[in-house]
């Protein structure tokens, strides 16, 4: 048996390969494709799918115009749905936004260090990630309210006289996003920066080229693989995310992602849910072939 | 015709780098403060002695010894432990040996199947955990019970982190390997010299072997293979 697979390189990688991609198979692939069928049939009376299935594209078409629902009235607002999306959209990209103007010089900050330093700094960045990620959220939900620590503080400086209403809105749901992801941000950049040849940098200065110049034309072009790793490693989770902007916007700010939860809690509507599901996971996919296209095997190592 | 390059005084330079450097210190040291002051306000304030979070009022334990008497929250504490240890040797070992033969094999589709390797981290949480409640409930339960007869209830939040864990260790795993670690195998291998494709991969330039390692090869190639 062993000399079997000693001897043949097909049956070696089979093995090796066959319990990792069943189980992606099975609980990541397998589910979607559920979900693409749920999303194509009716929905049932009290949640569900109706049985036996009844096959419609009625699930995409409410997506992209609200009132195609039986229920909606006269004045319904065709684009409440498309809104959403692009709000979340909207969020994302601040996010990303200030995710990556934040982080690269952090990432830079930290590759100019020593090693010893570096390492130190490293697994401070990494620390929120083995963190519960609702603890943090939390923790910050408890500095920004109304009796938090931060409106005490600007109180007691009389800074302001009254609190402010940090949170339950648009502000409190970015910055708890911002809270969140920042280390992913952080790490692909770091990945990117620390291999960058800053002898290089030097080159061009010796070319002529002013810092701004050198930075504009040659690290950044160099880095660019770190930052589109950021980009949709941070872009495309928080377009989608849901817990945070249920803690943090208290179930004001509405996000694709809070709008799918609950068209699986109280809205009972499954099919619906799958289909804007599945429209965000288009989205993701755009995201990882472009991150696909612009890196190589070499640059996606360690992320 | 010459090229007029410009040039910086030395002061004005050395000005500008200072600052830059102020910069990116602040930069960081505020990003610190941002991501670790709540949840040290969190640790400090459970020494608090009232349910506030922004005066401190006095030193106490008193959350702490209530933590340790509360039977439903260490119940699921320990609930918490038993599926991370599970999932962490689950993952270690499918993961370990995926990211072997992502390293060491080329085989057909494989850029497919390491991007189908990434979706689970960047998948909206909300995506991963429907899908997984309605594979549960929907298909893998009914099957079970018209199958086998079994009757199976959702724990499908374990199942979920391990497909996420899975793509956590396999990044791990999927180091860049030591320079020079390209040798040919100590034990046994060929004695007369290759020749074509494998000929450098026995010579004693590390550089070379790594170079030549991390060029695309094809299917079924590997060095250290017999």
């Amino acid at each position: 048996m062993l000399k079997f697979f000693r001897r043949s390189r097909t049956w070696q990688l089979t093995g090796l390969i066959s319990p990792g991609a069943l189980w992606i198979f099975v609980f990541f692939n397998l589910p979607l494709l559920i979900m693409l069928f749920i999303s194509f049939v009716e929905r049932g009376r009290a949640g569900g799918i109706k049985i036996p299935p009844v096959y419609t594209i009625e699930n995409y078409r409410l997506f992209f115009n609200s009132c195609a629902s039986q229920f909606s009235g006269p004045e319904c607002n065709p684009f409440l749905y498309l809104g959403i999306f692009g709000h979340s959209v909207r969020i994302g990209l601040i996010v990303t936004f200030f995710c990556i103007l934040v982080g690269y010089p952090l990432a830079y900050f930290m590759a100019k260090q020593k090693q010893v330093w570096r390492d130190a700094l490293m697994i401070l960045v990494i620390i929120p990630f083995w963190t519960n990620f609702l603890v943090r959220t939390y923790a910050l939900k408890s500095v920004l309210a109304t009796e938090g620590l931060l409106n005490s503080f600007l109180m007691n400086l009389h800074v302001i006289s009254q609190p402010m209403n940090l949170l339950f809105n648009e502000f409190a749901v970015v910055v708890g996003l911002i809270y969140g992801y920042l280390p992913f941000a952080v790490l692909p950049m770091y990945t990117s920066i620390e291999k960058f040849d800053h002898s290089l940098m030097e080159a061009a200065a010796d070319l002529g080229a002013p810092p701004v110049k050198a930075f504009l034309r040659v690290m950044l072009p160099m880095t660019l693989p770190g930052v589109v790793a950021a980009l949709v490693l941070v872009f495309v989770p928080v377009v989608g995310a849901f817990i945070t902007p249920d803690i943090m916007g208290g179930g004001k700010v509405e996000m694709i992602g809070t709008l799918i939860n609950r068209q699986f809690g109280v809205a009972r509507n499954w099919p619906f849910g799958s289909a804007m599901s599945l429209i965000l996971m288009l989205l993701v996919l755009i995201g990882v072939i472009v991150y696909f296209r612009s890196s190589t095997e070499e640059t996606r190592r360690g992320i | 015709m010459s090229v007029k390059f410009p040039v910086y005084p030395r002061q004005q330079v050395r000005l500008a780098t200072r600052i830059g450097n102020w910069l990116l210190g602040g930069n960081a040291a505020l990003v610190f403060g941002f991501l670790y002051l709540p949840v040290l306000i969190l640790i400090v304030f459970s020494f608090n002695d009232t349910r506030s979070v922004a005066v401190f009022s006095g030193f106490s334990t008193e959350w702490y010894t209530g933590l340790s008497q509360n039977a439903e929250l260490l119940e699921a504490a320990k609930n918490s432990l038993l599926v991370g240890l599970i999932t962490t040797i689950v993952a270690t070992t499918i993961g370990t040996l995926t990211a072997l033969a992502m390293d060491r094999y080329r085989f057909k589709l494989r850029t497919t199947f390491d991007a189908n390797l990434y979706l689970p981290i960047v998948i909206p949480e909300i995506v991963m955990g429907i899908s997984l409640l309605l594979f549960f409930n929907q298909a893998l339960f009914p099957f079970l019970q018209n199958a086998f007869g079994i009757r199976a209830t959702t724990g499908s939040a374990y199942h979920h982190h391990l497909a996420h864990c899975l793509r956590h260790s396999l990044r791990l795993c999927d180091r860049p390997r030591p320079p020079g670690g390209l040798r040919p195998h100590p034990r046994g291998g060929r004695s007369r010299p290759r020749r074509g494709r494998m000929a450098d991969l026995q010579t004693r330039d590390p550089a070379a072997a790594d170079a030549r390692h991390h060029r695309r090869r094809p299917v079924g190639f590997h060095p250290v293979a017999r």
